[in-house]
């Protein structure tokens, strides 16, 4: 009898703090705008800025690979990085995928870029993506 | 303020071309890594370093940061920087330093961050909650920012550990956390992330001081002006930073949002997605229903609504936050324990030999009028069919009555283990017992008390067949295994019975929680004494009305 109950108030423990951890998380920062690769924060990412765009390049063997823009809400845009399939791509050292990108590599652009026209390859071992920046402004 | 216009001379940093910064040294901090050569890009010189600190902070200029600190141990790791543990070669003493790498700081508007942070931790005043700016320094790699050292851990990791808080415990976080904020907005600072992330306690103790720690996305402010930048962190954020046009108010309401998920354990605006969180803060509707809201205050829920009220004109400021009665009677809030102390309290309770079980309600026929009057006052109360049993549903409006803070899984999990006969319903005895076991009596005349009820001979023994005897009188039948079993547990010294002292650790095995015990019995009776004279339903004695019950 005692057993039994025992292994009842176990579960009725375990239930309540992991369905409450569950929902309060660490999450990364709300910018206006931002860039998120699929790589851990302090991998090293090559960022090019000309007067038309950012370009940003890093080692990656993922294969077809595609850029969308999210809008979070109007006026919040998140680009993040997808295979073809939509599937997310897998980030180096991670076995569980963190929820809303906590540890990634992120990039917080300018007022002056258009990450809806984002774009995205992987050529070469290479992840390249370009984000335009708004053509009338003059740098 | 001065530093403001320091800040606004400050130089403008152009963005470079490459904004990464290749490391000429490997330092013990560093991780190892591979290089990463892109062989296909035309070869590019390193680009200057970027200076982030120049005209901001002139102190510690031209010093590096190894001439006066050690740098020791990670302590732990943000979105932009790692802290490490920090010496002072001279004076020994123990600091943190956040080291902000410069391939972090990726655009000019992440540089103009760090400028602030430092502008801003410099110009707040000295403040207990709030963690102090020692130096500054900047290498090629890092800005350095040396600080007074907290070991206590986050908020946050207090919070998911505890699930949730008392009253009392989170009205004490409440005001530290609005006295933070009152401070900063009369200084002209904005905090804009304020979140459990950003708070640690500056040691191991319960009631230790709480500082806040990160001024990272911090703006200094002027009584009127409108903010459009969208910065902030998800759950936390106010809706007219979501709208773009905001001023200070927003940090009251990311402190609603703490206080909200301080008493409760989840946030109030919550979804899957970064999109649905959101639109939850926009929607603006506070979940009251769940557990444990019902049984928390009407004070602090109006507090609470009061902190997240969506238009800011009529949001409360800080400073009417901390005047607010639920924190000016912070001390009479609930302090009963709930979540994890009151679960382990109950699961010791579940696995307790029977032998116990019976001594505590011999303890309980020897209660001094006064205690077990009120313990069957409280049975009486809940025992609403006056059948002298309680049933699980009598149990649970009767603790609501009382004003008792369990959820329904603790009252559930009270019932299962203190029904020792597994009828599904209490009897007296099996009350008295579970709340004398959750009062932790250590009156050890009580002991004496109950030992002499099964030391019939008087020789100063427990003999295993007067546990036999006692035992049999509960349940009608005695078991050998369980009797040898209790012997074999109590009976530490192996000479085939109990001495007192042995009966006594026994009784006292589990009351690490001794403090938190006290104050739980001291509420629980306060509480049900000022309830059963509201209501008028009961009538209490004269000789113990308005006494504390001496646990």
């Amino acid at each position: 009898m005692f057993a039994k109950k025992r292994s009842q108030h176990g579960g009725v423990v375990s239930s309540m703090p992991s369905s409450n951890a569950k929902k309060l998380l660490r999450l990364p920062h709300v910018f206006a705008k931002i860039l998120e690769l699929p790589f851990p924060s302090d991998d090293d990412v090559l960022v090019e800025e000309t007067p038309q765009f950012f370009r940003f390049v890093a080692s990656c063997n993922a294969g077809g690979v595609r850029a969308l823009a999210i809008e979070i809400l109007p006026g919040i845009t998140k680009i993040v990085i997808k295979r073809m399939d939509g599937g997310d791509v897998a980030v180096a050292g991670r076995h569980q995928q963190v929820p809303s990108g906590f540890g990634l590599w992120r990039f917080r652009l300018p007022p002056g870029t258009q990450p809806e026209m984002v774009t995205a390859v992987s050529i070469g071992g290479k992840l390249v993506v370009t984000v335009p920046k708004i053509k009338s402004r003059a740098n | 303020m001065g530093n403001c216009n320091v800040c606004a001379k400050a130089d403008v940093v152009e963005d470079s071309n490459n904004n990464r910064n290749k490391k000429s040294n490997e330092t013990n901090r560093a991780r190892k890594k591979e290089p990463k050569p892109f062989t296909d890009e035309p070869a590019r010189s390193t680009a200057a370093p970027i200076r982030v600190l120049k005209d901001v902070i002139p102190m510690s200029h031209r010093t590096r940061i190894s001439d006066k600190y050690i740098l020791g141990r990670e302590l732990g790791r943000g979105e932009f920087g790692i802290t490490y543990l920090c010496t002072d070669r001279e004076t020994k003493e123990a600091l943190a330093c956040k080291s902000i790498s410069k391939r972090k700081l990726r655009t000019a508007v992440d540089i103009d961050d760090v400028r602030r942070e430092v502008a801003i931790m410099s110009t707040l005043p000295e403040h207990p909650n709030v963690v102090k700016l020692k130096a500054t320094y900047e290498d090629n790699e890092n800005v350095h920012l040396v600080m007074e050292l907290c070991e206590g851990g986050e908020l946050f990791d207090r919070i998911v550990a505890r699930g949730h808080y008392s009253e009392r415990a989170a009205a004490a976080v409440a005001r530290t956390i609005a006295e933070v904020v009152r401070m900063c907005h009369s200084n002209g600072v904005m905090h804009r992330d304020l979140k459990p992330e950003n708070f640690l306690f500056a040691n191991k103790k319960e009631n230790s001081a709480l500082k806040a720690i990160d001024f990272g996305l911090s703006v200094f402010f002027k009584p009127g002006e409108r903010f459009s930048e969208i910065v902030g962190s998800p759950y936390y954020m106010a809706p007219e930073v979501l709208k773009r046009n905001y001023g200070p108010e927003v940090d009251v309401w990311s402190a609603g949002v703490i206080l909200y998920i301080l008493l409760c354990g989840v946030p109030p605006f919550w979804a899957e997605t970064e999109q649905g969180v959101a639109l939850a803060i926009l929607r603006g509707v506070i979940d009251f229903k769940r557990e444990p809201w019902p049984q928390i205050s009407e004070s602090a829920k109006s507090l609470v609504r009061r902190m997240l009220e969506p238009d800011p004109k009529n949001r409360l400021t800080a400073e009417q936050v901390l005047e607010h009665p639920w924190l000016q009677n912070a001390k009479k809030a609930p302090n009963v324990p709930l979540g994890d102390i009151v679960r382990s309290r109950l699961k010791q309770f579940s696995v307790m030999n029977r032998f116990k079980k019976k001594a505590l309600r011999v303890i309980a026929d020897h209660l001094s009028v006064e205690e077990v009057e009120i313990i069957k006052d409280m049975f009486t109360l809940m025992d609403t069919d006056k059948d002298g049993r309680v049933t699980f549903e009598e149990l649970k409006a009767g603790l609501r009555k009382v004003g008792s803070q369990l959820a329904e899984p603790e009252i559930k999990m009270l019932m299962e283990v203190a029904d020792v006969d597994g009828n599904g319903v209490l009897d007296y005895g099996e009350f008295v017992a579970v709340t004398i076991h959750l009062q932790k009596m250590e009156n050890d005349e009580h002991f004496h008390k109950a030992f002499k009820f099964f030391d019939k001979d008087g020789n100063g023994y427990i003999e295993l067949r007067e546990l036999e005897e006692a035992l049999a009188d509960e349940s009608g039948e005695t078991d050998a295994d369980v009797l040898n079993d209790i012997m074999r547990e109590v009976d530490t010294d192996k000479d085939g019975r109990i001495s007192y002292e042995e009966f006594v650790a026994m009784m006292k095995t589990g009351t690490d929680w001794r403090k938190a015990s006290r104050q739980y019995s001291r509420e629980r009776f306060k509480s049900l004494s000022l309830n059963l004279m509201k209501d008028g339903s009961l009538q209490l004695h004269d000789e113990i009305t308005g006494q504390a019950v001496v646990v």
